[in-house]
């Protein structure tokens, strides 16, 4: 777990220094210049940190539904303590992806707020896992707790599915990927040079390896606790 | 299969017999419609409007009336004896049957008060209404039910409730407000069947995963 640690510091630093210094210009001729995305120039290097903290956000939500499946069909208090940990990881990071979304929506599409079917379904997103932390804190007896909790999260993630790759497609919004959008976006459409996509996959790597440490940590901490019964 | 009629007949029985989940929901969807037309008076509702406040007034009375059907049997203390007389998974099915009949009733009323007092409110495509109330009742049943069951094992039962259940009801509640337009207004849309497809994968999923699950909730 060290080298991970190590490793994505180390990445999600590179992504910093190269997301924010490398030029845009209009004919890139060197390694270290972006070429110009019409419609969004210098406001694009927020796809680097934008993107990969709803990629971690998802990625946590359905690592925590899959290990509440693991609790059920187990029983191991371990599996409990990992959903938990996952689900507030993605709680956290779908928080930033909000964050950097409202401030991208701000310079793009003019105010923070603009009840697209994405930002509506991320606040939906948060109002689950707010619910999912705060069901498990009324539940006093600690087998129903850990059994009901999983549940619900087996819910939870079932909706989050839902909110976040099927319904912001059939509404019309102004986020890429909504209904009647031409395209998917500059990343997934591939209209899009090499050292963007580069910088954009090793920022992605970075992330997840960011959440697989946090994920170890807030796990040991949880087993700590536990055994402390610090509840 | 027996068992799961006998669990349903007695739900329905109980209730035919005091009659108090549908009177105070007939006179919550009645208080609601009412209180809307006194603060509108005569002013027009656009088509929007109306199909959402129809799916506002439909999701609120559903939490109120019939998110009660596990976290009643838990108050009582009869949710031992049912589970003695039958399994899990068939306390579960007869629940779901009743909200679903509990909410086709609720929105079958909240239809005839909106035609009765809403001027705005004409249905040009009555297929796609009926089949858009019924999916709609399915739906909703099938998260109300399996959250009740989660509820009644919690406490502050009435905070929880509506924070649990809103954003889970909520793409359903989108879908729905969305069919309705389509109903209310004389146009033809290529995509109506989308969002009933949506519906009922939605439901489907829920239910499928309710009835896989729902025995580890009553589990001690």
């Amino acid at each position: 777990m060290k080298i991970i640690k190590y490793l994505s510091s180390l990445i999600i630093t590179l992504v910093i220094i190269s997301g924010i210094a490398p030029p845009i210009v209009e004919f890139p001729m060197h390694w270290y210049q972006y070429p110009i995305i019409p419609g969004l120039e210098d406001k694009f290097r927020n796809i680097f940190f934008h993107v990969p903290t709803a990629w971690v956000s998802t990625i946590a939500f359905l690592v925590s539904t899959y290990y509440s499946f693991k609790y059920l069909t187990s029983k191991n208090d371990l599996y409990d303590i990992k959903a938990e940990s996952s689900a507030s990881i993605g709680l956290l990071f779908s928080l930033l992806a909000t964050v950097t979304g409202a401030l991208w929506a701000k310079f793009n599409w003019g105010s923070f707020w603009n009840w697209d079917p994405r930002q509506v379904s991320i606040v939906f997103l948060l109002i689950i896992y707010f619910a999912y932390f705060l069901l498990r804190s009324s539940i006093k007896n600690e087998i129903s707790k850990n059994n009901i909790s999983a549940v619900y999260n087996i819910i939870a993630g079932i909706s989050s599915i839902f909110f976040t790759f099927i319904l912001p497609r059939m509404l019309t919004g102004l986020h890429p990927g909504a209904k009647g959008g031409k395209d998917l976006g500059p990343i997934l459409g591939g209209s899009i040079s090499g050292n963007i996509m580069v910088t954009f996959f090793v920022s992605l790597l970075g992330f997840t390896l960011f959440y697989l440490w946090l994920l170890n940590l807030r796990t040991r901490t949880g087993i700590l606790m536990k055994e402390l019964k610090y509840d | 299969m027996k068992s799961f009629f006998t669990l349903l007949y007695k739900d329905l029985l109980c209730e035919f017999r005091t009659k108090h989940a549908i009177y105070s929901l007939l006179v919550f969807v009645l208080t609601t419609v009412l209180v809307l037309l006194f603060s509108i008076l005569d002013k027009d509702f656009s088509v929007e409007l109306i199909s959402s406040l129809f799916w506002i007034v439909s999701f609120f009375s559903t939490m109120t009336g019939l998110s009660r059907s596990f976290v009643l049997e838990e108050e009582k203390h009869t949710i031992m004896f049912l589970r003695l007389q039958s399994s899990v998974t068939n306390i579960y099915l007869s629940k779901l049957f009743y909200t679903i009949i509990g909410s086709l009733i609720i929105n079958i009323s909240i239809t005839i008060a909106f035609s009765l007092f809403l001027s705005g409110f004409i249905i040009y495509n009555y297929t796609l209404f009926a089949l858009t109330i019924l999916i709609g009742s399915i739906a909703l049943s099938s998260a109300a039910t399996i959250l009740s069951a989660i509820i009644s094992r919690a406490e502050f039962k009435g905070l929880l409730f509506p924070l649990l259940s809103f954003p889970i009801m909520l793409p359903i509640l989108i879908t729905s407000v969305q069919l309705t337009n389509i109903t209310l207004t004389n146009f033809t849309f290529e995509n109506e069947l989308n969002y009933l497809q949506f519906q009922l994968s939605y439901s489907t999923v829920l239910i499928t995963s309710s009835l896989m699950f729902v025995k580890y909730i009553f589990e001690e």
